[in-house]
């Protein structure tokens, strides 16, 4: 993608012609002081909050059941649902210069429904796969993924990847069916011509081939969570590797099934406090403690976080970004932040026991 | 009307068309736009008197309308259809190209709502990855990964129709 044509592309659409502004002013500022009371009544929650009056909220700490992941042989069945805390592939082999992890810059994103390995290289171009378990995808005339409202047309039969049928798509990608019902989709950064050939097709074909399943490695975090209350449950989990393990750069957890209507998000973010690239916000905040913490819980319209700059030498931020009163609960950001426990800032310290 | 009032109303009569084209960027629908404008602007009046005083108001709404975007869209968005080629077809800024320009929406629909406002803030609103982050109320790594996979998603579904032929990133 060249950023500069996207930014002339965005620029281009901005100005295309508004019809006349439905805005109602009037009413925005009848409905605003509506929400003048109720904030009122929340600084009150949340002035009950502090005191710890509410603690009785706090329900049992119930750890969801997640499917255990194993090494198959290559075909073998892959499950319904991939646990987030443990990514399911890995690539494993790349075309020189791509690289995943830290040195690499990347972060990938491990879910129940898909998992999402990126992999970059020096000239920034970007190499996706994605990995569903099986269920997700059905291949005919396009490849779709209801899950994540995808339809990608299939172009033509590409060779079979370990003896299973793969398809070369429009959209510079080939997918393969790794496991019974389950598919892997490559999205490859060079498109012309597509499909690839000569050295360009062995590379796609290769990376295919050398995509590792069934992969057991868990997901290491510098904090652990003493339970979260039902119905809240991992639901993704945004990671990277260090030294070749995945780490992970923010936990999301959700109060029903991942990435579906309804349901709400509220994702983990930490830093080391030493060496942040964010802060947490000093206006129109409210002063807490977390297990002896001094935090801050900023409800800006459209989010509530609960920030603390420094705690055991790590940053951490617990946040939604719903406001649509009253949910969530005003009481579940804090009550998740109370939920972690800090380790620390070395990775050599971390855990992959994330729930006890 | 009392002064705050006063000056709340002027403060939107002088950002109205700005916030109508940001938000039709995020939603790619001058209806939608606008139903999100009004929700932005009745929680800026909600939070006025903090506004006020800010030093930076059109950062402070920015942010109430990225948020709130992406608040409601969490709610609604797996009941939307977000499939490339239902994005309505409005008019074209004279001098585009009509057809990348179409290209460009339908894509832009077609991703997450976080990496749509991700790549919304970076490259129309020209923000740097701290200051989408702080908007977005995330972490630095966490625009840059959206932003990646914003991009990517983009190239995927525009390249065939731009044709390219050379290494993208």
């Amino acid at each position: 993608m060249d950023e500069a044509g996207l930014r002339t592309l965005l620029d281009r659409l901005a100005d295309t012609e508004p019809p006349p502004a439905r805005v109602d002013l009037d009413a925005a500022i009848a409905r605003g002081r509506r929400g003048r009371r109720w904030r009122r009544v929340r600084a009150g929650i949340w002035a009950l909050l502090a005191a710890g009056a509410v603690a009785a909220v706090v329900a049992a700490l119930v750890v969801p059941a997640q499917p255990s992941a194993q090494r198959p042989a290559y075909g073998a069945a892959a499950p319904a649902r991939f646990n987030p805390l443990v990514p399911y592939a890995e690539f494993g082999w790349l075309p020189p210069g791509f690289q995943v992890g830290v040195r690499g810059g990347t972060m990938s994103r491990s879910g129940p429904a898909q998992l999402i390995l990126d992999a970059f290289s020096g000239s920034n171009a970007i190499l996706q796969l994605f990995v569903y378990p099986t269920g997700i995808c059905h291949v005919g005339h396009a490849e779709v993924c209801s899950a994540y409202n995808t339809s990608q047309p299939v172009l033509s039969r590409a060779p079979d990847v370990h003896g299973h049928r793969a398809y070369w798509l429009r959209t510079a990608s080939l997918t393969w069916e790794y496991a019974p019902g389950a598919w892997s989709v490559l999205s490859w950064p060079q498109i012309s011509p597509w499909p690839p050939d000569g050295s360009e097709r062995a590379a796609v074909l290769r990376v295919a081939a050398g995509v590792r399943y069934g992969q057991t490695a868990p997901i290491r975090f510098p904090y652990w969570l003493s339970g979260l209350a039902t119905p809240w449950r991992v639901s993704n989990v945004d990671y990277t590797l260090l030294a070749g393990r995945p780490a992970v750069q923010t936990l999301e957890v959700s109060n029903g099934p991942a990435d579906t209507a309804g349901v709400d998000t509220i994702d983990v973010d930490f830093t080391p406090a030493a060496h942040s690239d964010w802060s947490c916000p000093t206006e129109g905040i409210q002063h807490v403690t977390v297990d002896g913490a001094a935090a801050v819980l900023d409800n800006l319209p459209g989010g509530e976080r609960v920030c603390i700059p420094d705690w055991r030498g790590l940053r951490l931020s617990v946040m939604t970004a719903f406001l649509e009163t009253p949910r969530p609960h005003p009481a579940d950001v804090l009550t998740i932040a109370r939920k972690l426990h800090p380790i620390g800032p070395d990775p050599a310290h971390w855990t992959a026991d994330l729930q006890r | 009307m009392s002064g705050p009032q006063v000056d709340y109303v002027e403060y939107v009569a002088g950002r109205l068309a700005r916030l109508r084209r940001l938000a039709y960027l995020l939603c790619q629908d001058w209806h939608e736009a606008d139903d999100l404008v009004q929700a932005t602007l009745t929680r800026l009046y909600t939070y006025w008197p903090r506004a006020a005083r800010m030093d930076n108001i059109d950062a402070y709404v920015r942010t109430i309308l990225v948020r709130t975007f992406l608040g409601e869209r969490r709610s609604a968005w797996s009941r939307r259809v977000l499939l490339p080629g239902t994005a309505q077809a409005d008019g074209v800024a004279a001098g585009a190209d009509p057809d990348a320009v179409l290209d460009v929406r339908e894509a832009l629909a077609a991703i997450p709502p976080r990496q749509r406002a991700t790549l919304v803030l970076r490259f129309y609103c020209d923000l740097d990855v701290e200051q989408s982050a702080t908007v977005l109320g995330c972490s630095a790594g966490t625009v840059k990964s959206q932003t990646s996979k914003g991009l990517a998603a983009l190239r995927r579904m525009l390249e065939p129709a731009w044709g390219g032929g050379s290494d993208r990133g």
